[in-house]
């Protein structure tokens, strides 16, 4: 009974925006040229992103080949990892800062996608390389093949592999609003056309209808896309000597480098100007505090998410809802929520990272940990044990520390949110907020620094939480 | 005698086909055969855990007068022992064996008498308190057994137990398996695909083929009847 409800309220959560935005639907007559103009432009960075990401992945991937079976490839897979697991906002402030002049515009759009999701392409080949080629390597090398014989051959045979990667990433892309609204300009993309719509003309009927054909465009995107499988364990494997070239590594140390970099320099900056402006810390005190606020009550939302899903777990269907559920993009899921009139606002952003974070960390590790507990499960339920002793006793004490973990992340991931926040709010409410608008303003030195404050902060709120997991 | 019937699986390129089978209520039965004969799976439709079990809505299993097939699981009580031991490794050794005497509700003091005589037959007095994650494969398997035993089960069905130990460590579960098997006087089901198993433990033997039962005999009277 109380499993069933939970499983209907989840289910209800969940397709929240979806029902929203249908409720909202009205066909209306639209300036066609500035859609035809938006889809065009989106169409076009998606395509090029995914395209030289792809290119720079397969090179990054040889890099990594390099280190295979060492210890340094766990570090070396980290670096491909910060690009894209850091909030949008801290990538972007550190490479405005180094790369000068910024080439604004879609230029600019694809060079940050490229820049944040070359890493992850990478870790997605090497994975390819593994598990398709390790033997395969063996045996060419064996009987004299050369690298370049060998890699010809390899790209013959990742065709399927590289359509998956692509239809990913052009998906991720294709949705993109942060950074086509930080490095976009006078470039509108789709979402940040919705966005135009619903913050600076006010039309939001014009930007249901957009929503909606958006959302038909992404379903039939993800109807062709096959999840790949998880990214295989790198411990067992030899160096595949065919496809290892060290160079490749640049592609994927360069990302870091230019974001540390950008950091660092721009911090350096901050410190000068800030010691100009005295009352700079005033100012962002309250900012802070309710970016801390608000990522420690996502947080603690997400906690009791976790656990409620873990408490269903079990339920074929529900699961299998979860796997599967593709949320819609940030935009449509901020649009769908102004139009809920009596939730606050707090509430409203709370509830979207829910939507937005809850099903990507059940799928990231919690799956898994639950997976892993099945013996146990079934024998504590031959056992006579009902699901609350099961729950109680068996899965929760073992899972707290992963939803405390994943709880953690998805608070750090909060702290760095502006697009949600921007949708909802509409002022320069969090800090995230601010460093945006400060980016805008071209005051990109006191924009580095509070992004360090916030990544700092992040990083307390962070470990707060995997503190508590980690306690007996 | 407890009666098994009509078990009908079909799946992939595999059929599990009993049509009738008699499993005695008391002493060892092994239940052996080659990989992929259908020997697990017959054991885990026996538990209830196998998918096609509520298709399979024909199957009877009449035990001391009462058709366990038509129960949940959960409340058919029995004992079971899986390969891996499937300890709670957060928990600690006497932790893991009370959990099955608290789910069935069984009161205190008579679990507690049972903790005391069961520890001391397994020679565990000094691990009670020690994580289960901590034990050998050969400690695990025994504190499984002891858990099992605890929640008064109808029968006992063990799956593979002595698969993953050592010579030693097999013979050493075999003994205490025996022992304690014959102190509280509990019908075991145990499947295996070890012959030399048969020679130690059983007291019954059914011997499954291709997911049929190829054989079925008493270890008194060996030869016993073809199926």
């Amino acid at each position: 009974m109380v499993k069933n409800f939970l499983v209907g309220l989840f289910f209800l959560v969940l397709i929240t925006p979806y029902l929203l935005l249908f409720k909202d639907l009205h066909f209306v007559s639209i300036d066609l040229k500035e859609l035809g103009e938006a889809f065009t432009n989106t169409l076009q960075q998606s395509f090029a992103s995914s395209a030289v990401t792809i290119l720079l992945g397969l090179i990054g991937a040889l890099g990594l080949c390099c280190f295979q079976g060492s210890k340094k490839l766990k570090y070396f897979e980290l670096l491909c990892l910060i690009p894209s697991f850091v909030p949008t906002l801290f990538f972007v402030t550190s490479i405005l800062q180094i790369i000068k002049p910024f080439p604004f515009g879609i230029t600019g759009i694809v060079l940050t996608h490229t820049l944040m999701y070359t890493g992850l392409a990478a870790l997605f080949y090497q994975s390819i390389f593994q598990s398709k080629f390790q033997k395969l390597s063996e045996l060419a090398y064996l009987e004299g093949a050369s690298k370049f014989q060998f890699f010809r051959a390899v790209l013959k045979n990742l065709s399927f592999e590289t359509v998956m990667i692509f239809l990913f990433l052009f998906v991720q892309f294709f949705t993109s609003f942060s950074i086509p609204l930080l490095v976009g300009h006078q470039d509108l993309t789709v979402e940040t056309l919705i966005y135009e719509k619903i913050r600076t003309t006010g039309s939001l009927p014009d930007a249901v209808f957009i929503s909606f054909l958006e959302s038909i465009f992404i379903v039939i995107m993800l109807l062709l896309y096959r999840a790949q499988k998880g990214l295989a364990s790198s411990k067992s494997y030899e160096k595949i000597r065919l496809l290892s070239w060290k160079p490749g590594l640049i592609a994927v140390t360069m990302p870091v480098a230019l974001y540390l970099g950008g950091s660092l320099v721009g911090s350096a900056m901050g410190i000068k100007q800030l010691m100009q402006n005295e009352n700079a810390f005033q100012e962002i005190f309250p900012l802070a505090l309710k970016s801390v606020s608000l990522s420690l009550a996502t947080g603690l939302a997400l906690l009791t998410g976790l656990s409620l899903l873990t408490f269903v777990y079990r339920n074929r269907l529900f699961d299998r809802f979860l796997l599967s559920y593709i949320p819609l993009s940030t935009v449509l899921i901020g649009l769908s929520l102004l139009l809920v009139d009596f939730m606050a606002d707090d509430i409203k952003v709370i509830f979207a990272m829910l939507i937005i974070f809850l099903p990507v960390l059940y799928r990231f590790q919690l799956k898994t940990k639950l997976s892993d507990l099945e013996g146990q499960i079934e024998v504590a339920s031959l056992m006579g044990s009902t699901r609350f002793l099961t729950f109680k006793k068996i899965i929760f004490p073992q899972v707290l520390p992963s939803i405390l973990f994943l709880s953690g992340l998805g608070a750090f991931w909060t702290i760095g949110d502006f697009a949600i926040s921007q949708i909802i709010y509409g002022k320069n409410v969090t800090l995230a907020l601010h460093i945006h608008s400060l980016v805008g303003s071209y005051r990109l030195e006191l924009a580095n620094l509070f992004v360090f404050l916030l990544l700092f902060l992040g990083l307390i709120v962070f470990t707060l939480f995997k503190k508590i997991g980690l306690r007996e | 005698m407890s009666l098994v019937k009509k078990i009908d699986i079909k799946f992939d390129n595999f059929h599990l086909l009993v049509d009738q089978l008699e499993i005695p209520d008391q002493g060892i039965t092994l239940i052996q055969g080659p990989s992929g004969s259908g020997k697990t799976t017959f054991l885990r439709m026996l538990m209830g855990l196998d998918q096609s079990h509520r298709k399979n809505k024909d199957f009877e299993w009449t035990f001391k007068g009462e058709d366990l097939a038509k129960i949940s699981p959960q409340n058919r009580k029995l004992g079971v022992v899986f390969q891996g031991g499937e300890l709670f490794p957060h928990m600690t050794v006497k932790e893991n064996i009370l959990f099955h005497a608290i789910a069935r509700k069984i009161p205190e003091k008579t679990y507690a008498k049972m903790l005391d005589l069961y520890v001391k037959i397994a020679k565990m007095e000094d691990k009670l308190n020690q994580k289960a994650s901590t034990l050998s494969g050969g400690e695990k398997q025994r504190v499984a057994l002891l858990r099992a035993l605890i929640g008064q089960p109808k029968i006992l069905l063990l799956d593979e137990p002595f698969s993953a130990l050592d010579p030693v460590l097999k013979k050493d579960l075999k003994e205490f398996l025996k022992e304690i098997v014959k102190i509280d006087s509990q019908p075991c089901l145990i499947v295996s695909h070890d012959e030399k198993d048969a020679e130690d433990l059983a007291d019954y033997v059914i011997i499954f083929e291709n997911g049929k039962i190829k054989k079925t005999y008493s270890k008194i009277s060996k030869g016993g009847a073809n199926v």
